[in-house]
C-alpha cells in the first residue's frame, strides 16, 4: 500500500513543536539560553518543561493560546544530557561542530568573526534554547515567570543569556520593509496552498515542498526519507533550528541609499531612494514584489497573499525587473537557474525570526543594538540555512555574478559590488557590510516524544 | 567518514578528482557503448553539473578498470552531492558497470564508495585556478560582445 507521505505528517502534528511548520505569528517573542552542569538534573528540568510545550497542533478559531514554549538542544546541549557516544557521532558533522566553527562558510569574518561575537554567546554554554512567544508582553512575562521559578528550583541549570524580540512599532524589520511573506509550504502541514510558495512547476502552477525537507524521518524532494541520528526514535518529527543573531546597521543603511541614489540618478529624490531600496531587496517596502510591480509600489499587490508571491524570474533573465543579486532572487531564485542548475528546491528554509530591538528614529546612528534574531528551519542545515548562506547570499558565481555578494545583508567589506540595470552606470560600486553577525548556534529540535524519552534518560549512557 | 579522501588540491576554488574502479566482468564493452552515446548525447547529463571544467572517462587494462578523472568548481562534497542529486541515472548507468556501485542514492554509501575508490593526485596544476567554469564563459560573452561593439565602432558612420 502506498502511504501519503503528506497525511502522514499531518497525523503527527501533535508530536511536532510549533512554530516549525506554521508560524506563530505573534508580536514578542524571549529566547533564554541555558547551560546544564549535570546531566541527571538537567533531564529532570527538561521533563518538567517538555509538559509545557507547544505542538505543531492547529488552533481553532479562538483558541489561540496567549504564550507558547518551545525547546531545542545544541550538540554541547545533547553531550550536558549524557547521551553515548555513538548516538552524538550519528547527528551532522556542522551540527556537532556547532556555528562558530562554521565562519569560514558563512562568511562570519572581521566584525562578525566569532572572537567578536558576544561574551556570552560565543561560549560553549548555549545548551538548551528555550523560546517563549507571546501575544501580549503581559503574557510573555508570566510565562517567563514560571520558567525561571522552574529554572531556580533545578540544580545545575544556569542562565547563560536571554535575547529579546518584538516587532518595531512600525510592523517592518529594521531597514522598513515588510517581512516573512514567502515561506516554503510543505504538503501535509495542513495550511492552505499559497502561490508562490512551493517549488514552481508547469502550467503557471505550484507545488508544496515534501515534509522531509522540514522534518526529519519523511520523504523529502530526492524522494529519499531525510536522515536521522540513531536511534531514528530520537529524530523522528525534530528538526534543526540555527539561530543567528544579526544587528543591522540602520543609520548606515538609510545614508547609503541616499548618497547611492545621488550617484545613480542625480538625486535623492524619496521616489528614487524608493526604487534602490526595493532593487536591493527585490521588494518594495511593503512587500510588493518588483517582479510584478517594477516601477512603482502598489499597496494592493502586496497586500494580497494570493498575489504577492507567484511570480518566477523566469521573464526576466537579466535583472531587468527584479536584479539578480537582489536578495530574496539570491534567497531563493524561484525558476530562474535553468533545470541544468542546483535544485532549488533542495536548499529552502522556512525563517522564523523577530527583530529586537527600538526602531531608530534620529537621522544619526543612537548606538542602540538592533536588528533580527535570525531563525532558520531545515532537516538538513548545511545543505540548507549554509548553503544558502555561503552560495547564494555571499557567492555570486551561480548566477553569473562572480565576486558579487548580497547587497542587502552579505559579508560585504566596502569594495562590494552590485549590477543594476537600469540606470546609465549599471553598478553599485564600495558595497559596506549593512549586517553583522552578534553570535548564534546550531540547535536540534526534537518531536515532544522523543523530548520526554530525553528528558527520562532512556538514551542516556548514565542512566 | 573520514576526510582523508578529500582531494589535496593546492587551490581554493577548484578541485580534483582521480577515481579507479574495478569493472564487472565481461561488462566492459556494454560500458564503452554507454560511454561512446554519452559523449553524443545532445542533452549530455554532464552539462546539468555547471561546475565541470573537463571529464574524461578511460576504460583501462583490457577492460578491467575504469579511470575518472575530473577538475571541477568548488569542494569535494558538495561537487559529490551535486552529481548524486541531479544524475543519478547517469551515474547509475555509467558505475552500474563496476564492482560494488551502490547506486547514486542515497547519498551516505555512495559518497563512501567513491572515497574509498578515490586516488589522491601526487601533483595537480590549474593555469587559472581563480575562475570558475561560470567566470570562464561570462568573460567568452563578454569577448563576443565587446569585439560585435568594436566591430559596430568601426564601421564608417551610415549616410542618411
Ligand atoms: C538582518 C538580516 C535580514 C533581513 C533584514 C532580511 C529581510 C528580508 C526581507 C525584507 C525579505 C522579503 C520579504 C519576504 O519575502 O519574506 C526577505 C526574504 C528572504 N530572506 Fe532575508 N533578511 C535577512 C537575512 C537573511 C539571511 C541571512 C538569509 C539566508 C541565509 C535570508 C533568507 C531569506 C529568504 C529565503 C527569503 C525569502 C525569499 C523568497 O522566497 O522569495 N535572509 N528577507
Amino acid at each position: 500500500m502506498v502511504v501519503s507521505v503528506g497525511r502522514v505528517l499531518q497525523e503527527n502534528l501533535g508530536d511536532i513543536q510549533g512554530n516549525l511548520l506554521h508560524a506563530y505569528h505573534m508580536p514578542v517573542a524571549r529566547y533564554a539560553f541555558y547551560r546544564l552542569e549535570d546531566p541527571a538534573s538537567g533531564r529532570a528540568w527538561l521533563g518538567k518543561l517538555s509538559d509545557r510545550v507547544t505542538s505543531a497542533t492547529r488552533w481553532s478559531e479562538g483558541d489561540k493560546p496567549s504564550s507558547t514554549m518551545n525547546v531545542a538542544l545544541s550538540f554541547r546541549g545533547l553531550e550536558a544530557l549524557g547521551l553515548p557516544t555513538a548516538t552524538l557521532a550519528s547527528f551532522p558533522e556542522e551540527f556537532r561542530l556547532g556555528m562558530a566553527e562554521r565562519s569560514e562558510i558563512l562568511g562570519d569574518v572581521g566584525e562578525s568573526a566569532p572572537e567578536c561575537w558576544e561574551d556570552a554567546l560565543k561560549g560553549d554554554g548555549l545548551h538548551v534554547l528555550v523560546e517563549i512567544h507571546a501575544q501580549t508582553t503581559t503574557a510573555l512575562e508570566s510565562h517567563t515567570e514560571w520558567l525561571e521559578s522552574v529554572s531556580q528550583a533545578a540544580e545545575g541549570v544556569v542562565v547563560e543569556y536571554v535575547q529579546d524580540a518584538a516587532l518595531p512599532k512600525t510592523g517592518t524589520e529594521h531597514f522598513g520593509f515588510v517581512d516573512g511573506i514567502s515561506q516554503p509550504s510543505v504538503e501535509g502541514s495542513a495550511l492552505p496552498e499559497l502561490p508562490g510558495h512551493g517549488t514552481p512547476v508547469e502550467s503557471g502552477k505550484w507545488k508544496p515542498l515534501r515534509p522531509g525537507e522540514f522534518i526529519l524521518g519523511y520523504v523529502g524532494e530526492d524522494g529519499l526519507a531525510s536522515e536521522t541520528p540513531t536511534p531514528a526514535a530520537l529524530g523522528l518529527n525534530g528538526t534543526f533550528v540555527v539561530f543567528r543573531k544579526l544587528h543591522q546597521r540602520v543609520a548606515d543603511f538609510r545614508q547609503f541609499l541616499r548618497t547611492t541614489a545621488q550617484a545613480l540618478w542625480d538625486t535623492d529624490d524619496p521616489e528614487k531612494v524608493e526604487l534602490l531600496a526595493a532593487k536591493l531587496v527585490g521588494r518594495w517596502r511593503s512587500g510588493c514584489p518588483l517582479e510584478l510591480s517594477p516601477d512603482q509600489d502598489n499597496a494592493a499587490i502586496a497586500n494580497n497573499p494570493q498575489i504577492n508571491n507567484n511570480f518566477r524570474f523566469a521573464q526576466d533573465p537579466d535583472g531587468e525587473r527584479c536584479p539578480i543579486g537582489a536578495h530574496i532572487r539570491r534567497a531563493n531564485p524561484r525558476g530562474s537557474l535553468d533545470a541544468t542548475d542546483t535544485l532549488v528546491r533542495r536548499h529552502r528554509i522556512l525563517r522564523r525570526g523577530l527583530p529586537y530591538g527600538e526602531w531608530l528614529e534620529s537621522e544619526s546612528d543612537d548606538g542602540a543594538d538592533r536588528g533580527l534574531v535570525f531563525i532558520a528551519v531545515g532537516s538538513s542545515i548545511s545543505r540548507q540555512f549554509e548553503f544558502v548562506q555561503e552560495e547564494w547570499i555571499n557567492k555570486g558565481d551561480l548566477f553569473f555574478l562572480d565576486g558579487e555578494k548580497d547587497p542587502f545583508v552579505g559579508a560585504n567589506d566596502g569594495t562590494g559590488k552590485m549590477t543594476l540595470p537600469g540606470p546609465s552606470v549599471p553598478f553599485i560600486f564600495n558595497l559596506q557590510r549593512f549586517v553583522t553577525v552578534r553570535g548564534g548556534e546550531y540547535f536540534f529540535m526534537p518531536g515532544l516524544e522523543a523530548l520526554r524519552k530525553l528528558a527520562q534518560g532512556k538514551w542516556s549512557a548514565d542512566s | 567518514m573520514s576526510p582523508s579522501a578529500e582531494s589535496g588540491s593546492p587551490y581554493e576554488n577548484i578541485t580534483e578528482m582521480t577515481l579507479l574502479t574495478p569493472i564487472k566482468d565481461g561488462e566492459a564493452d556494454e560500458l564503452a557503448q554507454v560511454l561512446a552515446a554519452v559523449q553524443i548525447a545532445e542533452d549530455s547529463p554532464i552539462k546539468k553539473i555547471s561546475t565541470i571544467h573537463y571529464a574524461r572517462w578511460v576504460i583501462l587494462d583490457e577492460g578491467a578498470r575504469l579511470l575518472f578523472t575530473s577538475n571541477f568548481d568548488g569542494t569535494w562534497e558538495k561537487y559529490l552531492r551535486d552529481f548524486s542529486e541531479k544524475i543519478p541515472e547517469g551515474l547509475d548507468a555509467i558505475w552500474g558497470h563496476c564492482v560494488g556501485w551502490p547506486g547514486a542514492q542515497p547519498f551516505a554509501p555512495f559518497r563512501k564508495w567513491v572515497d574509498r575508490h578515490q586516488v589522491p593526485a601526487n601533483l595537480f596544476y590549474a593555469a587559472y585556478p581563480e575562475s570558475t567554469v561560470r567566470e570562464v564563459q561570462r568573460a567568452l560573452d563578454w569577448k563576443e560582445k565587446t569585439e560585435r561593439f568594436v566591430a559596430e565602432l568601426a564601421k564608417p558612420p551610415r549616410s542618411s
